[in-house]
């Protein structure tokens, strides 16, 4: 069985590699074959296996976000709907728009919620005690300390413009729905100006942006930068874990919040092992393997499991896990959490970003 | 070479890049993949008429014709002044390290060498005290010009140092002198044509190379303007599934223009032969 999933992080290809194969291996005799790719390359080849008109897919599983699972869908490429098959879905709270609702589409089976995540600021408590909390300190605060901040151009900065134009908006529903065009010209509208007015006390004064987040998690680390982000909220911790980061480093949400999603799983249309996908699936969400993810020294992903409905001794693991986390707590994370937006204003976003701030 | 086997070395090297391209062609008018609307011209006249496929394929030339410009001097330098030392084997071992680079961790390697937190800016910060600035992701793409330029020289000087070899130069200098050349004409007219000449399918290969690099773009370069592979990658791997038509159509851009620059090469060296 083939799972197509990002591999860009060593703490995840072990709990992948040395956790999840083993123990379905173990218990359902599958063979699970980790295979990289992610976002558009899921879609390339699933899209090139119905161009060619092959029968079965080379990839039984894959990791997908929303915007892929928005171009997935437009190009009828996922099997589904197959959670309800899962026994394991009691314990995901679907009803959750965090988790049931993906980029404002309906997942509507054809995809199961693996993790969610809240993106997080992260800065260097020693170097910065007091970090900015809104876009009006943020822009005091680079008129202080000019060349200490970027945004990447990549998904993450993507998401973070996408809270950004939400604040602009004023309430945390206003992107609610499909997607609508003259709001997006308004908000983006303060959006870029908000950035060309500030942009020249960005790094490189604001002529590049670094390409992913990985270069930015290398500037913050050697003092370059004063902040990075990351999609995850706990990622944080694995970081300093790794001595990536310094013991010092926290991640914190903006005031006006930051947009709080989920990943998934989905099956190839094409996939001649839909049975034993599933079953890894239900695996992937089982309370055990949820937890073991959840712990920083493994991944530091959050839980999908609604822990009101699982048992009350797994779910005093559940919260034993958050002790000691360098991440906000999980009611203030809640508290400013905003909904993805519908996908075309990621695409709208991205392409504009470079057209009005990249350009300009 | 007989008919079978010329037939076999072209459906190897020529077959895959034509099908290709005939793909890419096809994509690109509206003739191939996923919701294809039917023949269409529009996706061409959309990327011939953007000004950012012409600024890329020009950065692309420039930067490549940059490095060549330079590292080919430099590669004859060393060649014609240290060819002793160059016989050293453990020399050219350390020379062909390099060369053995990948790539992706020779931009990396600029990375660390060139950003404003990396060695030169922090080696520039003991020995003056001032800030140097970042040498990646700049304006004057120096960053890539000169990550490129450094994986350059050592693959050009040992493919030189070898024709050297090859083509007998210090006999050839030896005969010159006895005829009464000077040091200079024998430079200017006896080496530096010979090794050029020899060299030229080579260059020009390495100019084509350059001419596509990808991870050191990718990683040192600005995203505006960036190097026509980036773009084209740009387009083929981000959210839009609607850039991906254009993406096609610049690679058959691109594909053309190599096979203009591959074909001046080969004219120019049927000339010099």
């Amino acid at each position: 069985m083939y799972w197509m999933m990002w591999q860009g992080d060593p703490m995840i290809n072990r709990y992948v590699q040395e956790y999840v194969a083993p123990e379905v291996k173990k218990r359902f005799d599958i063979n699970l074959k980790p295979v990289p790719g992610q976002g558009n390359e899921v879609v390339k080849v699933l899209m090139a296996e119905q161009e060619a008109g092959v029968n079965h897919s080379a990839v039984d599983l894959c990791w997908i976000n929303g915007e892929t699972f928005f171009q997935l869908r437009q190009i009828a490429g996922l099997y589904g709907p197959f959670t309800d098959k899962l026994p394991g879905i009691q314990y995901v709270d679907l009803e959750n728009p965090f988790i049931g609702t993906d980029f404002q589409q309906k997942t509507d089976g054809y995809e199961c919620p693996w993790g969610n995540v809240q993106l997080a600021v992260i800065y260097d408590s020693l170097r910065t005690p007091a970090p900015p909390r809104d876009l009006a300190s943020l822009e005091q605060w680079l008129r202080e300390h000019p060349g200490k901040f970027t945004i990447p151009y990549d998904f993450t900065g993507m998401t973070l413009l996408k809270s950004w134009m939400i604040a602009f908006g004023g309430s945390s529903e206003i992107l609610d729905g499909p997607f609508r065009e003259d709001l997006y010209l308004k908000l983006s509208g303060e959006l870029w100006g908000y950035i060309n007015r500030n942009k020249s006390f960005f790094w490189q004064k604001g002529t590049t942006f670094p390409e992913n987040l990985a270069a930015m998690h290398r500037m913050f680390a050697n003092g370059e930068l004063d902040f990075t982000f990351s999609n995850n909220h706990n990622e944080v911790d694995n970081k300093i874990g790794q001595g990536v980061f310094p013991g010092s480093a926290r991640s914190y949400v903006f005031d006006s919040g930051t947009i709080r999603n989920s990943h998934y799983l989905g099956i190839p249309a094409k996939s001649a092992n839909k049975a034993g996908a599933m079953v890894v699936a239900d695996f992937l969400i089982s309370p055990e393997a949820q937890l073991k993810k959840q712990d920083p020294g493994v991944w530091g992903d959050g839980t999908v499991l609604s822990l009101s409905r699982l048992p009350a001794g797994l779910r005093e693991q559940f919260t034993q896990a958050r002790r000691g986390s360098h991440a906000p707590d999980p009611d203030s994370l809640m508290k400013r959490a905003l909904k993805e937006p519908a996908p075309e204003y990621m695409i709208r976003l991205y392409r504009d970003f470079r057209t009005f701030i990249i350009e300009k | 070479m007989s008919g079978g086997y010329r037939g076999l070395f072209y459906g190897i090297s020529l077959l895959p890049l034509l099908a290709g391209t005939v793909y890419a062609l096809a994509y690109s008018l509206g003739l191939a993949g996923i919701g294809a609307p039917a023949f269409t011209t529009g996706y061409w006249a959309l990327v011939l008429q953007s000004p950012e496929t012409w600024i890329s394929l020009l950065l692309s030339l420039a930067i490549a014709l940059a490095v060549v410009i330079t590292a080919v001097p430099v590669a004859l330098l060393l060649v014609l002044n240290y060819s002793e030392v160059l016989e050293n084997p453990v020399i050219r071992y350390l020379l062909f390290l390099p060369v053995s680079v990948p790539p992706l961790i020779a931009a990396f390697m600029g990375t660390e060498w060139l950003g404003a937190g990396g060695m030169t800016a922090r080696a520039a910060l003991v020995a003056t005290g001032g800030v140097m600035p970042s040498l990646i992701n700049n304006y004057w793409h120096a960053g890539i010009f000169i990550t490129l330029t450094f994986m350059s020289i050592p693959f050009l000087t040992i493919l030189l140092w070898q024709y050297s070899r090859a083509e007998k130069l210090s006999g050839l200098a030896e005969l010159a002198t006895s005829l009464g050349a000077t040091r200079r004409q024998i430079l200017f007219r006896v080496a530096i044509p010979v090794l050029l000449n020899r060299a030229l399918p080579q260059i020009g290969l390495m100019f084509v190379f350059l001419f596509g690099a990808y991870e050191v773009p990718l990683l040192l370069g600005m995203q505006s303007p960036r190097m026509i592979s980036v773009l084209i990658a740009h387009k083929f791997s981000k959210f839009d599934l609607a850039d991906i038509p254009h993406a096609y159509a610049l690679t058959v851009l691109y594909a053309l223009v190599v096979s203009i620059i591959a074909w001046l090469v080969s004219r120019t060296n049927r000339e010099a032969a």
